[in-house]
């Protein structure tokens, strides 16, 4: 074998794709790798236009050739920005797991021997295995960073819930000093409050007999008397004093009554995080929660109660609802943007009972509107915030069966609609039972 | 830094004038391939260290970098910087698929490099009577490169300017050569000098 | 024949080489200018019969310098020198009155050819 045929038989079976074309672009010789996988023989194609026979790269072929004509430079390609130059069938026919060959391809001219360039050679590298590769590596990576990412979301949810914790822990500790601060007052005001109505009673009973008695010096005939009688009323201003007793005595009781009950709203609240089943009235709940956040309310918004009448016990875990109430009462009296009006409807009938807080406030965005719901959602100022209230309030009244739901309307207001369902202590119980066993197999 | 470390005044004479030579060749060569008229700057030829090289990578607007090393007689590194700015224009004058997207203005930059450069080097070696051989270019992030791990002192800095008629564009070619090839080049111009 | 002949040209090297490529018997004394201006300093010296001229130069330019003869009306044969190859560029000299445009790097056959273009050969 001469070394022409040598060299023809090696190139021919390179496992790299050779194609040498002429000025024209017009096929002058490629080897198996393009025969094989075109199924295009090279007596068939021989003197072909390669634009002709790639009509899809046409553009970019002829640009490529004409640059390497022009300026008799090697010309590239990568399979990173053209995967594909040449379309042949797969190159894993039998796997069938690549359809498409991706490919470097260099293009360089080949000198005559007048040093001008009337041909070129076009060699196709199949870099299908280093782009799986590669493109694997990608995915790999572009995975590890969204993972990278959700774990800094995470960490800033754990760092806010974090915070929450703190701030929980701060209530409670404020929730403690002033259970003990309300007990401690609790008794010194129980005995105020009855010694005043006491002290009412007698009073009354003292006036009289002051009347009585001024009454009795009045008959007796002693001018002296009467003279030293009116002399003493009139140096200790008397009239005025008995007139103005019984007031002082009943703003005294008045007072001590609003201590009383403010006292009593906060033993209640004292006892915020009792999830203990009982059957209570809600608009009770509603009033102490009232009473806990006026001064949050009472620059912000009127309150207007429409309770239905006979309205009958539930059988809830009242501070569990009174936090929701709190929460969705805050949330009102924080959407005002001037002083407006929340309205609290509650209503019942055979199945359940429904409790609406309706504001005038700014109202929630619509895009919003699917998310309030969701635990650290929040369009407050960071530090305002937990994005906890609502998530919260859901939890509880889905424990207690029932539903939430809002409608709102931006610039008119926001209305939250709680249904509970009326369920008996026996209900109530075996649910709280199903649940518990749920969760111990790990469904919850 | 002395510019005149490695190579004298005669030789930068001649390499001045034989660069201006492959520049014509490259404009006259690329106004045929993209049709639009090129303006090629006098080459700027100066020394620099790794650090002065580092400094070279500061542009304000964006830009695009490639580079593609040679070997040969003499072997180094050309490195292009590409504005951003009149890719999608030139692109069209070259027929690239409009519109283009990220992937077709890298491809254009690795086109522009092969181009330039190759243009650059091969009027040049042709007059010096040497052969080289260009590999294949491929994109950087200077940003990324750790020029501690430079292992030379010296390198010959060839830096030409290209911008075009009527499109705001404009590139800066610069082939690199380390001090053992800078010998070479010194040698080969003194043949041509005597 | 023996000829005024000024190169003009800002690289030395290239000076050189068209030095070497002109016939010697041609020449009767050979000017070198660097620039533009020393161009035209040697052709108003009546040193410049036959001009070689590159087109890049500092100071004033190939260009300048064919405005300016033009202007003048000197009479000089004049062949342009450079490496702005460009079809633009070339046609450019030829309009303003330049005999013949060579590309660098200078085939010394084919300023020979141009030489006897001109009838000097």
């Amino acid at each position: 074998m001469d070394r022409q045929q040598l060299f023809e038989d090696v190139v021919s079976q390179l496992a790299i794709g050779v194609c040498i074309v002429d000025s024209g672009y017009n096929l002058v010789y490629w080897n198996n790798f393009f025969a094989d996988r075109l199924q295009m023989p090279m007596a068939d194609v021989e003197g072909k236009s390669l634009l002709e026979l790639f009509p899809d790269q046409a553009t970019f072929l002829k640009r490529k050739l004409q640059s390497v004509f022009v300026l008799k430079n090697a010309s590239f390609s990568y399979w990173e920005q053209r995967p594909v130059v040449f379309q042949f069938k797969s190159s894993r026919p039998i796997t069938g797991e690549e359809c498409q060959m991706y490919q470097n391809v260099e293009i360089y001219p080949i000198f005559n021997t007048d040093n001008a360039v009337d041909r070129v050679c076009i060699t196709v590298y199949d870099m299908t295995v280093t782009a799986s590769y590669h493109q694997q590596l990608t995915r790999l990576t572009q995975q590890l960073e969204a993972e990278k990412q959700q774990q800094q979301v995470l960490i800033n949810k754990l760092e806010e819930a974090h915070n929450q914790l703190l701030q929980s822990e701060k209530m409670a500790a404020i929730g403690q000093l002033a259970a003990g601060v309300a007990h401690e007052i609790n008794n010194p005001v129980g005995f105020i409050f009855s010694n005043l109505q006491s002290l009412q009673d007698y009073l009354s009973r003292m006036l009289k007999y002051v009347d009585l008695l001024s009454k009795i010096v009045d008959k007796v005939p002693q001018p002296t008397l009467h003279q030293l009688k009116a002399d003493y009323v009139q140096r200790n201003q008397l009239a005025m004093v008995l007139a103005d007793c019984p007031d002082l005595l009943n703003e005294s009781l008045d007072g001590a009554e609003r201590v009383m009950a403010i006292v009593k709203s906060l033993k209640e609240f004292s006892h915020v995080d009792s999830k203990e089943w009982s059957a209570a009235d809600i608009t009770s709940g509603i009033e102490s929660t009232l009473r806990v956040i006026n001064n949050e309310l009472k620059y912000k918004a009127e309150v207007v109660r429409h309770y239905a009448a006979d309205l009958p016990a539930l059988y809830c875990q009242p501070m569990q609802l009174n936090q929701v109430f709190m929460n969705l009462l805050v949330n009102a009296a924080q959407a005002m943007d001037s002083f407006g009006r929340i309205e609290i409807d509650v209503a019942f009938d055979e199945q359940k009972m429904v409790v609406k807080i309706r504001d005038s406030g700014k109202g929630i965005a619509p895009e919003h509107m699917k998310r309030i719901f969701e635990p650290f959602f929040t369009t407050k100022p960071v530090g305002q915030g937990t994005g906890l209230g609502l998530s919260l309030s859901y939890t509880i009244i889905r424990r207690h069966k029932g539903s939430i739901n809002v409608e709102s309307t931006p610039g008119v207001g926001t209305c939250f609609i709680i249904e509970l369902p009326r369920r008996s202590e026996l209900e109530v119980q075996q649910d709280e039972a199903s649940l518990a066993a749920a969760s111990q197999h790990g469904v919850l | 830094m002395n510019n005149h470390l490695l190579i004298n005044e005669l030789q930068r004479d001649a390499l001045q004038e034989i660069m201006n030579i492959s520049m014509g060749q490259a404009a006259n060569a690329l106004a045929q391939l993209i049709n639009i008229r090129v303006i090629l700057s006098i080459p700027k030829i100066s020394m620099t260290t790794p650090d002065g090289l580092q400094s070279f990578y500061h542009a304000a607007s964006p830009h695009h970098f490639a580079r593609q090393s040679f070997l040969g007689d003499m072997h180094g590194e050309v490195i292009s910087v590409i504005s951003d700015e009149g890719c999608k224009e030139l692109g069209e004058a070259m027929s690239y698929d409009q519109p283009m997207d990220a992937n077709s203005v890298n491809e254009l930059v690795l086109e522009l490099t092969n181009i330039l450069a190759g243009a650059c080097l091969k009027g040049m070696v042709d007059q010096l009577g040497s052969r080289l051989h260009l590999a294949a270019p491929s994109l950087f992030e200077p940003e990324q490169q750790l020029h501690s791990s430079y292992n030379w002192h010296h390198a010959l800095l060839l830096e030409i300017l290209f911008a075009l008629e009527h499109i705001s564009f404009s590139s800066r070619v610069v082939i690199c050569l380390d001090e053992a090839s800078i010998a070479v080049l010194a040698g080969k111009l003194n043949e041509m000098l005597d | 024949m023996s000829l005024a002949v000024t190169i003009a040209d800002d690289s030395l090297l290239s000076r050189k080489n068209v030095r070497k490529a002109v016939p010697t018997d041609l020449v009767a004394d050979i000017t070198e200018a660097c620039n533009g201006v020393e161009a035209l300093a040697a052709v108003n010296a009546g040193k410049a019969e036959l001009l070689f001229l590159d087109l890049q130069m500092p100071v004033l330019d190939g260009f300048g310098v064919l405005e300016a003869l033009q202007k003048q009306n000197a009479n000089t044969i004049v062949i342009v020198i450079s490496a702005d190859i460009q079809p633009l560029a070339v046609e450019r000299v030829y309009k303003l009155g330049a005999f013949k445009f060579l590309q660098k790097p200078l085939d010394p056959s084919q300023l020979r050819a141009a030489l006897a273009e001109v009838g000097l050969l």
